[in-house]
């Protein structure tokens, strides 16, 4: 999205203010590796031009490639963690995060980055990942259990039916999550998850759905036999990518999809990669198994006591 | 929901075999009825074979079955000894396998129809040995028409957050006491849409009322529901490091309504038994549901309520915990 001239105002006032015109454009190819504000504005290079209008062409010619909010993304970091080894302190920060509240974007506590509040929009890429750039995620594959006999047993306007309330389910425990679903092929649905603490998240979600469904079995499933679900979570670094059909060539995706084969019905697996920053309760709940050839995994069920 | 079938016949249970994948299913010799019908829950299903059985067994044997009401029984006639197949359904059986049926596979597809036929309810028969028959004293609109000084009969669920000393030793004063005061606003809220009032508030106890309703399922299902949801309400509502331990206490009874400042003097039987039970009765971390509530424990959770040791003259159920992590 374009932002308007009160927030590019802002921005470059900000960025202006904060940072000195050599680093703002080291800033710029953060985000467009071959940026050259020459070939975009008519500043002469030869000549000193005031650091005011840098930062205007520059917040202009992100606005233009709809990388604004990204740029944000990278100058807000410099006050965190730095850059090139110097601190910076951002001027204007609190109109800044104000106005971005406006436009519908948050902030995510955990790492400070903007991306879009899911109340007003919800795009795959949360409005800021960029395709080709690297990104940790935590995915989420859930697979309904020899779906097919569902099919075979029961109407199909029943089938349909319940098909309709599990993707609804899904999205529901993900979105409320801040999590993106990135792709649906019948039974099997893939779900990511970016911001703050992912992995966390990413867990409490699934493990939402998996008791949803067994309440569902219990009071609703009009079906001949119970739903039965595997559910698997892998963290890993990949690139954002548009097209989602390419999304099963991406080793974590591929990872994440193959713990079907190893997962009992009616569980939750997941990877050593996910489990490592966790704590507390879901660091608890999960039990480390080995599933001898298969490796290890930390697995969740619902079991009750005699 | 567990099914029981009590045969002598290996071919009986070879044709039953094909529901223990989505059922909980435990084969026994006939002559171990005696000794099994008192672990069986409320809600579960018995099929018992008739084949071979006199008259007189046959008569007395559905006379006992009929004294369990809160159990369902399904009959297998191997060799059509039952003259009224229709008494049977009139008397509160839910099934019947003729000899024509047992040429075939029972299907899970023939125990959902007859769950969904039966309804499995657990009657209201089975209040019968609650010591003090209660004097139904129903506010007609609810909260509405409750006014203080008057009985009524209510709803009564006792609420107490375990282990708070080792949350205390564990996390410092002020981190539990934020955590007692999230899980009682949760409560508050969430027994709120139940039509609940926090009417009795003592650190990590509560005392929650609920107007009288008859076949109020609502209440139970939640406390159901609260408690399989304990994983995400500990981590990412309370963000507790553990994951809580509630113990629950629900009973019927009638009790003068007072405001909440006055609550501590409001005196009844049922306020008492209650807090007996809460101090002397209970083994902290569990649900608990007294004889009087028995009636409204919904169907399809049946199953999750055993048995309890009965107390001051009151028979109970306790729901079984969830078991979690490692201690699996």
């Amino acid at each position: 999205m374009k932002a308007d001239k009160d927030f590019t105002k802002l921005v470059a006032q900000s960025l202006s203010e904060s940072i000195d015109q050599r680093s703002m454009v080291h800033l710029a190819r953060e985000i467009m590796p071959e940026y050259n504000i020459e070939s975009y504005s008519n500043l002469p290079s030869s000549l000193d031009i005031p650091r005011l209008d840098v930062a205007r062409q520059i917040v202009a010619d992100m606005n233009n490639f709809n990388l604004l909010i990204p740029f944000v993304n990278v100058f807000f970091s410099i006050q965190s963690k730095g850059y090139k080894g110097r601190k910076y302190k951002i001027s204007k920060l609190r109109s800044i995060v104000v106005k971005l509240f406006d436009m519908g974007f948050s902030i995510d506590p955990v790492t400070g980055q903007v991306y879009e509040d899911p109340q007003y929009r919800i795009s795959k890429n949360w409005g800021v990942l960029q395709e080709g750039i690297d990104y940790p995620f935590t995915f989420v594959w859930y697979d309904i259990v020899e779906s097919s006999i569902h099919l075979k047993k029961n109407s199909h306007r029943d089938v349909l039916a319940f098909y309709q309330k599990y993707h609804n389910l899904v999205r529901s425990s993900t979105e409320s999550r801040n999590g993106r679903i990135w792709h649906i092929e019948g039974d099997g649905i893939l779900t990511a998850f970016h911001f703050g603490d992912h992995s966390s998240t990413a867990l409490f979600s699934g493990i939402e759905v998996l008791h949803s469904l067994y309440k569902y079995n219990l009071f609703e499933n009009v079906l001949d036999n119970p739903i039965k679900i595997r559910i698997g979570l892998n963290t890993g670094v990949t690139d954002y990518i548009e097209n989602h059909d390419m999304l099963k060539t991406k080793e974590p995706v591929k990872d994440v999809i193959n713990l079907e084969k190893i997962s009992l019905s009616d569980t939750i697996v997941a990877t050593n990669t996910v489990m490592t920053s966790v704590e507390g309760v879901l660091a608890s709940v999960f039990e480390f198994k080995d599933l001898n050839k298969k490796g290890s995994y930390f697995v969740y069920d619902v079991k009750w006591e005699n | 929901m567990n099914i029981y079938l009590f045969t002598n016949s290996k071919k009986i249970s070879s044709l039953f075999s094909s529901i223990s994948k989505d059922y909980e299913l435990l084969t026994l010799k006939r002559d171990m009825y005696a000794d099994t019908i008192n672990s069986v829950s409320p809600g579960d299903l018995i099929y018992y074979d008739i084949q071979g059985l006199t008259s007189d067994q046959l008569f007395q044997n559905i006379s006992d079955f009929l004294e369990n009401v809160a159990i369902n029984f399904g009959i297998i006639d191997p060799t059509s000894e039952i003259a009224s197949i229709s008494d049977l359904f009139f008397d509160g059986f839910c099934d019947y396998i003729s000899k024509k049926e047992l040429m075939h596979p029972i299907s899970p597809a023939r125990i959902k129809k007859v769950r969904n036929y039966k309804n499995f309810c657990i009657t209201n028969q089975v209040v019968k040995n609650s010591a003090t028959p209660i004097n139904i004293k129903k506010p007609v609109q609810g909260w509405k028409s409750i006014k203080e000084g008057d009985e009524y009969t209510f709803y009564i669920l006792y609420f107490r957050l375990e282990e708070v000393a080792l949350l205390q030793n564990h996390f410092g004063y002020e981190f539990t006491e934020s955590i007692i005061n999230t899980v009682r606003d949760y409560l508050r809220s969430f027994f709120g849409s139940y039509e609940g009032k926090l009417w009795i508030t003592d650190d990590n106890k509560a005392l929650f009322l609920f107007p009288y309703k008859e076949n109020n399922q609502r209440i139970i299902l939640g406390i159901y529901q609260f408690l399989l949801n304990k994983i995400l309400f500990s981590g990412e509502i309370l963000k507790s490091p553990v994951i809580v331990n509630p113990t629950f206490i629900l009973h019927l009874g009638n009790i003068m309504y007072l405001n909440e400042e006055m609550s501590g003097k409001s005196v009844s039987d049922a306020l008492n038994f209650i807090f007996h039970a809460a101090n002397s009765y209970v083994t902290a971390g569990n649900f608990y549901v007294s004889d009087s509530v028995f009636n409204i424990i919904p169907t399809p959770i049946a199953s999750f309520f055993k048995r309890a040791p009965s107390f001051e003259g009151h028979d109970f159920m306790v729901m079984r915990n969830q078991i979690i992590g490692d201690k699996g």
